[in-house]
């Protein structure tokens, strides 16, 4: 099975012959199937939270809401952890000696799926990060685990960490440039994600102090910012693929390369 | 627990690329034109969505609310926070690639994430008015920052002419949206701003007076002077932000490596 999914997810238009290409098939589809996730969550919450999401104490919040707080927070950690496991134990033990033309149509697919796929993870941020400074503007609350804060925290900061984790293992695994050492950059990308989850403990504690008034820059929220601007590391781990990616495509002088796009030679 | 630091080169294994990955220079002029298609959207979608997030959590109130906007706090705070991640991006684009395209392709991705999730979340999800909670814009002040560093070439000389004009510009180029809002309206026997009487009418929770941090003390007798004293104010420590985050951009490029994690 291994097999069958590296071949169509890792090395989707490689032969012998041809040089590699983009899967933006594959890409595209899978950001759509992210998108038809994201539209699904934010109708739930657009649905539910007005009807049964404003009395935690009501059975029915205890079904709508709570139902899926204990579904996400023990599944997607579950997810994750066999995820994580099946990448390393379905690594390839002889990586230094992949070809090239693999390892470019390797970064090639890691790439077009990030490149499409993070239009849609970061709107998903962007739209649930709000959702929750708007609703707690006209909902005064009266538990921790709220409409918004359920798709914010509870399926947002553990799938987020679990895609995080299995990325870092598959290119550790999978690109020869990262085997056997570790990239600094994504390291510190992803511990930083992994501060969420005592920010988040801590801004729930705080809130049982403020629960009446939301001032959505309030220092209890500063923390956050610490975690998110870890993302900044991304750009030394994009650094790093660039570096490698020249590497693989770099058979021909620039000045040839000008003559083919047309530009005079400087 | 032990962390050694290692150079690229460093490697005890070779990592020369196994045989050839491409066939020709077509292939070649292909794989480069690939990497544009992925490495500029790539950048600009992460780090302008960690901008949204950032800037919520920071400035996230006078953002969402007109009543917030006043001419002392918002003109100052706002296009500080909004210049961290642009600064941090520019240093990666312009140190590898030579492109001075990081701010404005941030203050794209911002604005589109911005306005879909006003309509989305404080439209659709809680009925509040469009004109009511719309974005700030500040593309026009992310392509002044990238003009300068066209022009210039220098992250010097880019925070002390663009840094300053990116806080300097921010309010007046948001002017057009805010102005209506100052409109004064009289209700019952008080005047006071249509912001003002907007937000009596949709009461929430970041209404109290001590809560809604907004211009306050004597400079409200100042009249007209507020507003373009704020944006100066901006305007200088926006040169100051500038330096400080090209450093950490500096710091967040670096590929570097370990040689274990444990």
């Amino acid at each position: 099975m291994s097999t069958v999914i590296n071949q169509a997810v890792v090395a989707p238009a490689a032969t012998a012959s041809e040089a590699p290409r983009p899967p933006w098939r594959l890409a595209f589809t899978i950001a759509a199937i992210a998108l038809a996730f994201v539209t699904l969550v934010k109708w739930y919450q657009h649905t539910f939270s007005w009807t049964v999401g404003t009395d935690s104490f009501s059975p029915e919040f205890q079904v709508y809401w709570m139902r899926i707080f204990y579904a996400q927070i023990i599944g997607l950690p579950l997810l994750g952890a066999i995820g994580a496991a099946w990448l390393w134990l379905t690594r390839d033990r002889d990586i230094q000696n992949l070809p090239a033309r693999d390892e470019l149509a390797r970064f090639y697919a890691m790439f077009s799926i990030l490149v499409v796929a993070a239009i849609v993870l970061i709107s998903a941020l962007g739209l649930l990060t709000e959702a929750d400074a708007a609703w707690h503007q006209v909902v005064v609350r009266d538990t921790d685990f709220t409409p918004t804060h359920i798709f914010l925290f509870y399926l947002g900061v553990p799938a987020g960490l679990g895609g995080l984790v299995m990325a870092w293992i598959w290119v550790h695994t999978r690109l020869p440039y990262f085997a056997n050492r570790v990239s600094l950059p994504l390291s510190l990308a992803i511990i930083g994600f992994m501060m969420a989850g005592p920010v988040v403990a801590f801004n729930e504690w705080a809130h049982t102090f403020f629960y009446a008034e939301e001032l959505f820059g309030a220092p209890v929220h500063w923390f956050f910012v610490l975690a998110g601007f870890f993302l900044v590391f991304l750009i030394g781990f994009v650094i790093q693929c660039v570096q490698r990616m020249y590497e693989l495509t770099r058979g021909y002088s620039l000045e040839e390369v000008e003559r083919e796009m047309g530009l005079t030679s400087r | 627990m032990s962390i050694e630091l290692g150079s690229t080169e460093q490697g005890e294994i070779s990592r020369a690329p196994r045989g050839k990955a491409l066939n020709n220079v077509q292939d070649q002029v292909q794989a480069w034109r690939n990497a544009d298609l992925f490495f500029f959207p790539l950048i600009s979608i992460l780090i302008g969505g960690a901008a949204v997030f950032l800037c919520a959590l920071t400035v996230g109130d006078w953002s969402y609310w007109m009543d917030w906007r006043d001419r002392r706090w918002w003109p100052l705070l706002t296009p500080l926070l909004l210049l961290v991640l642009p600064t941090v991006a520019t240093y990666a684009f312009w140190k590898y690639f030579k492109l001075p395209v990081a701010a404005t392709g941030l203050a794209l991705g911002f604005w589109l994430s911005q306005i879909i999730s006003r309509y989305v979340n404080f439209y659709l999800f809680t009925a509040f008015p469009m004109n009511w909670v719309m974005p700030e814009v500040w593309i026009g002040a992310a392509v002044v920052l990238d003009a300068v560093l066209l022009i210039t070439r220098s992250f010097a000389l880019t925070g002390l002419v663009g840094g300053f004009l990116f806080g300097l510009l921010f309010s007046a180029m948001n002017w057009p949206v805010v102005a209506p809002m100052h409109m004064p309206v009289q209700l019952g026997d008080t005047v006071m701003t249509l912001a003002d009487y907007m937000g009596f009418q949709y009461i929430r929770t970041a209404m109290p007076e001590y809560v809604r941090i907004i211009e306050a003390g004597t400079l409200r007798t100042f009249g007209t002077n507020v507003a373009p004293v704020s944006a100066f104010v901006s305007g200088f420590f926006a040169i100051l932000v500038y330096y400080v985050f090209i450093w950490i951009g500096s710091k967040g490029a670096n590929p570097a490596w370990l040689k274990k994690l444990v």
